[in-house]
């Protein structure tokens, strides 16, 4: 119980520095202050994320939202990023990009430098991160931090701790970048963070096999639909339409 | 349906080797791994009104030139299956072929291999694509053989029946006026006294005279028809050869390539094309990956909310 009221009273803190930042001390400059600068991603891109989350039915005001996928390397970050960027600019509410992806490090892709995460606060090993993401003035990041060997047991962790329902006192769009369902051990448990997931497939990659085990290790209900990343058929038009 | 074809535009450039530069390489190899030689014969035919014999009687259409009437029958008679048995047993008396493989490869080709056109009202053009020279004019000179054979032997029973037709003409004719002949024989015997010459007067006497001398004239009639039958049967053969008259002799023509192996490179173009087919096929069976949102779907029963082009191609290959 020590270990876990430490980072809830933390957390309270760390948000409230973030989203309102005291003024520094007359005669005093301002503290730097560190910043997400993430890969940018274009219009049609965001706009095609747009329609993604405009899907999904959310009960209440508050929208949390999981982005996953079966395996490695199909798109599910940068489709998170572009879903927390489309929600930013759409509700202006505060919006959060939470990456959970505890075993793959996406600081060079967020413009970060190595340091800690969600993964260290969890611990109670470190601060947690909770950085501007530019341009948009609503717009957080919370990186996973380096990749750690004990990953599952931080995830654990994760899916035992009220930081989703803390995080949303202060932050009504919450977007989480889960990690992919088949390369991990832990996946079931990433699937409890969320209740509404969103599962990412590459086009003329991700094996139609590994994309039904991720439905079933997720759980048909909790997924809300699935976006076909990469998506470029060569079939000329008029063909797609006859077929 | 929809993923092979995203397959074949996928991999555009592959199938396209597969389905176009394959088959064409394999037919063009076949070109040389398959050199044919052309033999050509030139043919002159008559009209047979001219020597106002029929040579070719049945079948020939009066409206029709002499050489497209010899078309017709030569093209009629080449598909038959008694052409190609009778020219496969006149080769293998000259002893032509190499082994059994060549025989039957010629024999069963030779039908489409012989082209036979109109080049004029009277001249005939024959032509004869296969592998080896000494074939080709070897069966150029058969073929032509036997249609002088076939015009003969059509020739013979049209006059053997003619002949048998007036025969008997003929033996009623003469029976007949032998008949009439003792009739009036038996007259003059029992009238002594009247000579023929007196016919004039006695009408009995007239009328048998004037039977005989019918009769006399009938037979000769008869007699001249069957001699000239007779001769026309006797002199089939020669008859033919004033209708029909070789002009060039069977020769090649053109050099090594001048011909293509249509048939060996229609099957190396189909195998080069169902090689692709095989290949696209094989893909597409192999192929699990997730291609067509309708393809998801279906197998998911989750709807795909939406699809985002690749970041590298840009959105306009978005769908």
């Amino acid at each position: 119980m020590a270990e876990e009221s430490k980072p809830r009273t933390l957390l309270a803190e760390i948000v409230e520095a973030t989203l309102h930042p005291r003024p520094p001390a007359p005669g005093f400059a301002a503290q730097p202050r560190e910043r997400a600068r993430p890969v940018s991603l274009p219009p049609w891109f965001i706009d095609r994320c747009r329609q993604a989350y405009l899907a999904v039915d959310f009960p209440s005001g508050r929208r949390v939202l999981g982005i996953t996928s079966a395996l490695h390397g199909e798109g599910k970050t940068t489709v998170a990023l572009g879903i927390a960027t489309a929600l930013a600019a759409d509700t202006g509410e505060p919006t959060v990009l939470l990456e959970c992806d505890l075993e793959t490090s996406s600081d060079e892709f967020f413009g970060l430098t190595t340091g800690p995460g969600l993964g260290d606060w969890l611990e109670g090993e470190n601060t947690l991160r909770i950085l501007r993401m530019p341009p948009l003035s609503n717009a957080f990041l919370i990186p996973a931090g380096g990749t750690r060997p004990d990953a599952a047991r931080v995830f654990y962790r994760l899916s035992q701790s009220t930081l989703i329902e803390d995080l949303q006192q202060e932050f009504p769009n919450i977007v989480i970048d889960l990690p992919p369902m088949l390369s991990i051990a832990y996946s079931s448990l990433a699937a409890k963070v969320t209740e509404r997931i969103l599962l990412v497939t590459r086009h003329a990659s991700t094996p139609i096999a590994d994309v039904e085990k991720a439905v079933f290790l997720l759980g048909h209900d909790r997924i809300s639909g699935v976006i076909l990343n990469g998506y470029a058929s060569r079939t000329p038009r008029w063909l797609r339409r006859l077929l | 349906m929809a993923k092979y074809a995203d397959i074949l535009f996928r991999y555009r450039l592959r199938f396209l080797i597969l389905f176009v530069v394959l088959p064409s390489e394999l037919a063009l190899a076949c070109v040389f791994l398959f050199p044919h030689r052309v033999a050509m014969s030139s043919l002159w035919v008559d009209t047979p009104a001219y020597i106002s014999v029929s040579a070719a009687a049945t079948g020939w259409n009066q409206y029709l030139t002499p050489a497209q009437n010899t078309v017709d029958a030569l093209n009629q008679l080449r598909s038959t299956a008694s052409f190609v048995k009778t020219l496969g047993a006149d080769l293998d008396s000259l002893t032509i072929f190499q082994d059994q493989n060549e025989r039957d490869s010629i024999l069963s080709n030779v039908t489409a291999d012989l082209h036979v056109t109109a080049a004029g009202s009277h001249l005939v053009v024959l032509t004869y694509t296969c592998p080896r020279q000494p074939v080709c004019t070897t069966v150029l000179s058969t073929s032509v053989q036997i249609y002088r054979d076939w015009l003969a032997n059509q020739q013979t029973a049209q006059a053997k029946v003619a002949i048998d037709f007036y025969s008997g003409q003929l033996a009623d004719a003469q029976a007949k006026l032998d008949a009439d002949a003792t009739a009036l024989n038996q007259y003059l015997n029992a009238h002594p006294s009247v000579k023929p010459s007196d016919a004039a007067l006695i009408p009995e006497l007239d009328q048998l005279v004037r039977s005989v001398d019918q009769d006399r004239l009938q037979v000769a009639a008869l007699r001249q028809k069957l001699d000239g039958i007779r001769l026309m049967d006797a002199a089939a053969a020669q008859i033919d050869n004033t209708v029909l008259k070789v002009i060039d002799p069977p020769r090649i023509v053109g050099g090594e390539l001048s011909s293509l192996p249509r048939k060996q490179m229609a099957i190396a173009a189909i195998a080069g094309f169902a090689l692709g087919l095989i290949a696209l096929v094989g893909m597409a069976w192999f192929d699990r990956a997730v291609r067509e949102p309708k393809q998801l779907e279906g197998r998911l029963r989750i709807p795909v909310v939406v699809t985002i082009a690749d970041l590298a191609t840009g959105g306009a290959a978005g769908g």
